[in-house]
């Protein structure tokens, strides 16, 4: 029963991996600038290497004839090997989509910023940079947007571990029964800062 | 409006008049924190405001303060255990965040749920932009200073909140909807509860309207504050009634068509002037709308089953879908990426608070420290959909 | 695109027939019931239960032919609840097998109800029980005496009609 099941659901994988070349005018508009690319479901899918993102993202957002010019959502990936930043653009009013998508090493990654494009990405940019560590050249303000000022590493990727020590989360468990149970706000000062809490 | 900054000193003012005597004086900005704990935040934000006199010169936002890492719960839950955690972000939209979930996994995993359950689920989602539409409305009221309409509006969300508690069990954050069906069918008494709902509520909508939209102070306050102009809606990617307020008819259940919106019959409001006044008349008339697509809802809904059958160890293919719906407060999107096994391997919301809040800058710029209460209240933002 | 201004003479007679109407909306509501509630100061006949299936407190079923606790401690809760607020201990073999103990930690459950749902034998139900409020928030935690207790006015799982 359970390998039936396997094997129809690798047939029916197979079925829907069937890419489709992109459309002509998004082709031809970006040239070589796409290492990879190819219609999925009716959505348009474009991975561009790094250093033509701007520029690719400039003509499939404004340039070519009825652009995609809303930035729906920007966000980052963690894919083990590398780390993404999609881009999801739609045209105004309809719903064809363009995901434009770029790879990047785990070590330093660095795109250009889409801020001049779309004000949107300012936000978007901030989060993805203190989430995975991505550095967006160019951005006009690069604080972390969510996170607190003191934490360690990037915490949406998936080596990122949990502090084993941290002042104001009690690793010591609130019942007896429930020992992984952890974690919880410390309800007393953590020893040596009692002063700083009372204030 | 031209500053000119000299060490945080400045000689002459451009927003006092020009009097020789005025320009003498010498004026300083002055940089006040607004929030984290302020009333009429709606949650904990913190505005970070450089004033000159009663002017805004400039605003920065300080998010984060909320911020429970809904994404990364996201990639240690199999896929059902993440839907009541759906609910939980933006919990006045907590029907259409479980949608919009359960929408992303069935189509990565291709199950196709029975009509009787695609309509009971608008009816919810419907409902929930009514209650939070009336969150919004009640809110409105008090931040410029009516205390009344809050609390007519929360006698009626009271009875929607009602019909929630009576399906699915819990009056704010659901969990009703699974994947490839709901947790159980409407109560018996559910469709002449909401008829009957539904028969007076539009006349109370006209009450509120008597009480507050027309009066005349409130209208001064809200006409010409927050001009959102067509072209920042398109730089900063505004959603929801914000933009439908500028003019622009961008519905996502009009665009995407999804479920069986395409079915049902509604207007997309739209109002040309793109003030707070204009956000606020849109979604009074959304409101409307939202009772008509109820009323279309509970006159075709089938017989029939609710559930298809899922495998309890759900684990669809490889691949991603972003699936966007409207929420009471814009597009919402739900970027979902599976490696095959059976949690997910990443999880992003576009939240549509998150983006909207961004142009607030731009829009108290030059403002009254006062309409900055306003202009926060008009583009209607929920905090923990922004901080997620 | 700006609003036009209006004269004062409009602005004035505006003003005083929204006022009027305004009051008007309030005297109407005057005359309606009331529907508020002073919680938890329950002095009329407020003490308000909520419907079946509502997602309340928790409580084991027993059975009450065989006189044991339905639950055979399969530990099929603890594995599915998202927040790993369940604990089972089971005892015995087979057929024979019953919980020991059974722990759940409300202060930590967020009330989804999917430990209800996947329980093969409908063993486990939440009840229309919503005042869980203590003083410590060690108390918050359900042992079996309690869950039992609770559990025996229920025939059967709280389901909505
Ligand atoms: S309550 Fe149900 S699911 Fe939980 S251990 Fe007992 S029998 Fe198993
Ligand atoms: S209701 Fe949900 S969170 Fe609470 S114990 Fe059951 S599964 Fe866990």
């Amino acid at each position: 029963m359970s390998e039936e099941q396997d094997k129809g659901q690798k047939e029916e994988e197979a079925a829907r991996q069937v890419v489709e070349p992109l459309p002509e005018q998004i082709a031809e508009a970006l040239g070589d600038r796409v290492s990879e690319g190819g219609v999925l479901d009716g959505v348009v899918h474009i991975t561009v290497p790094a250093e033509e993102l701007a520029d690719a993202l400039r003509i499939v957002g404004f340039e070519i004839e009825n652009s995609y010019s809303h930035l729906s959502d920007l966000c980052g990936v963690d894919r083990a090997d590398c780390i993404e930043v999609v881009y999801h653009l739609f045209r105004p009013m309809s719903d064809e989509a363009v995901v434009v998508r770029v790879k990047l090493p785990r070590g330093n990654p660095q795109v250009p910023t889409a801020t001049e494009l779309w004000d949107t990405a300012n936000w978007a940019e901030r989060e993805a940079a203190e989430m995975y560590g991505v550095t967006f050249t160019g951005h006009p303000d690069p604080r972390p947007l969510l996170l607190p000022e003191d934490i360690q590493g990037h915490p949406m990727r998936k080596d990122w571990e949990y502090p084993e020590e941290h002042p104001y989360l009690s690793r010591e468990p609130l019942h007896e029964d429930f020992p992984d149970v952890v974690g919880r706000v410390r309800v007393e000062a953590p020893p040596g800062r009692e002063e700083e809490i009372e204030e | 409006m031209p500053v000119v900054r000299n060490g945080g000193r400045r000689d002459a003012c451009p927003t006092t008049n020009s009097m020789e005597t005025q320009t003498a004086l010498p004026t300083e900005e002055l940089l006040i924190n607004m929030g984290p704990q302020h009333p009429s935040t709606h949650g904990v934000l913190r505005l970070v405001l450089t004033l000159d006199g009663e002017r805004v010169v400039e605003a920065v936002p300080h998010i984060g303060y909320l911020h429970s890492s809904m994404e990364k719960i996201a990639e240690a839950s199999t896929y059902q255990q993440y839907v009541p955690y759906a609910d939980r972000y933006d919990y006045l939209n907590a029907m259409g965040n479980e949608f919009a979930y359960v929408r992303a996994v069935e189509k990565l995993c291709g199950i196709e749920v029975t009509p009787r359950c695609e309509y009971i689920r608008v009816i919810m989602a419907e409902m929930n932009r009514i209650a939070s539409h009336l969150v919004y409305f009640g809110c409105l009221g008090l931040d410029s200073g009516a205390w009344t309409p809050f609390l007519y509006c929360f006698r009626e969300r009271e009875v929607v909140l009602q019909l929630f508690e009576d399906t699915s069990g819990q009056r704010l954050l659901y969990h009703y909807l699974r994947i490839g069906g709901l947790r159980n069918d409407l109560p018996a008494h559910f469709c002449d509860k909401l008829a009957e709902f539904l028969d007076y509520f539009p006349d109370r909508i006209k009450e509120y309207d008597d009480l507050l939209t027309y009066n005349v102070i409130f209208r001064n306050r809200l006409e010409g504050t927050g001009q959102l102009s067509q072209e920042l809606c398109r730089r900063y990617s505004i959603s929801g009634p914000n933009v439908r307020g500028s003019g622009i008819p961008y519905d996502v259940r009009r665009v995407v068509g999804y479920s069986i919106y395409p079915q049902l019959e509604f207007d997309i409001p739209t109002q040309e002037e793109g003030d707070a006044f204009a956000r606020h008349l849109v979604r009074v008339e959304e409101m409307r709308q939202s009772v008509r697509i109820l009323k279309q809802c509970l006159e075709k809904l089938p017989e029939g089953e609710i559930n298809v059958k899922v495998p309890r160890k759900l684990k669809p293919v490889v691949g991603e879908v972003f699936e966007r719906l409207e929420s009471p407060r814009g597009e919402l999107g739900c970027y979902l990426v599976s490696d095959g096994s059976e949690k997910p391997w990443r999880l992003h919301w576009r939240a549509p608070s998150f983006y909207n809040l961004q142009v607030l800058p731009e829009l108290v710029r030059g403002a009254y420290v006062a309409d900055i209460v306003i202009i926060l209240g008009s583009i209607d933002i929920v905090l923990p959909d922004i901080d997620r | 695109m700006a609003r036009a201004k209006k004269a004062i003479t409009s602005t004035i007679a505006e003003a005083v027939v929204s006022i009027i109407k305004g009051h008007w909306v309030t005297l109407v509501n005057f005359w309606r019931p009331t529907v508020c509630e002073r919680y938890p100061h329950k002095d009329k006949s407020l003490d308000y239960k909520p419907g079946p299936g509502y997602k309340g407190d928790f409580a084991l079923i027993t059975d009450k032919e065989k006189g044991r606790l339905r639950c055979i401690a399969c530990q099929t809760c603890e594995r599915s609840c998202p927040n790993g607020c369940i604990r089972v201990v089971p005892e015995g073999k087979g057929k024979e097998r019953y919980p020991a103990e059974f722990y759940i930690d409300v202060g930590l459950c967020m009330n989804c109800g999917i430990c209800v749902e996947v329980c093969p034998v409908d063993a486990l139900t939440m009840t229309p029980d919503y005042e869980c409020s203590v003083h410590d928030p060690r108390d918050l935690v359900r042992n079996i005496e309690q869950l039992t207790e609770r559990g025996l006015e229920f025939d059967e799982v709280s389901r909505v009609k």
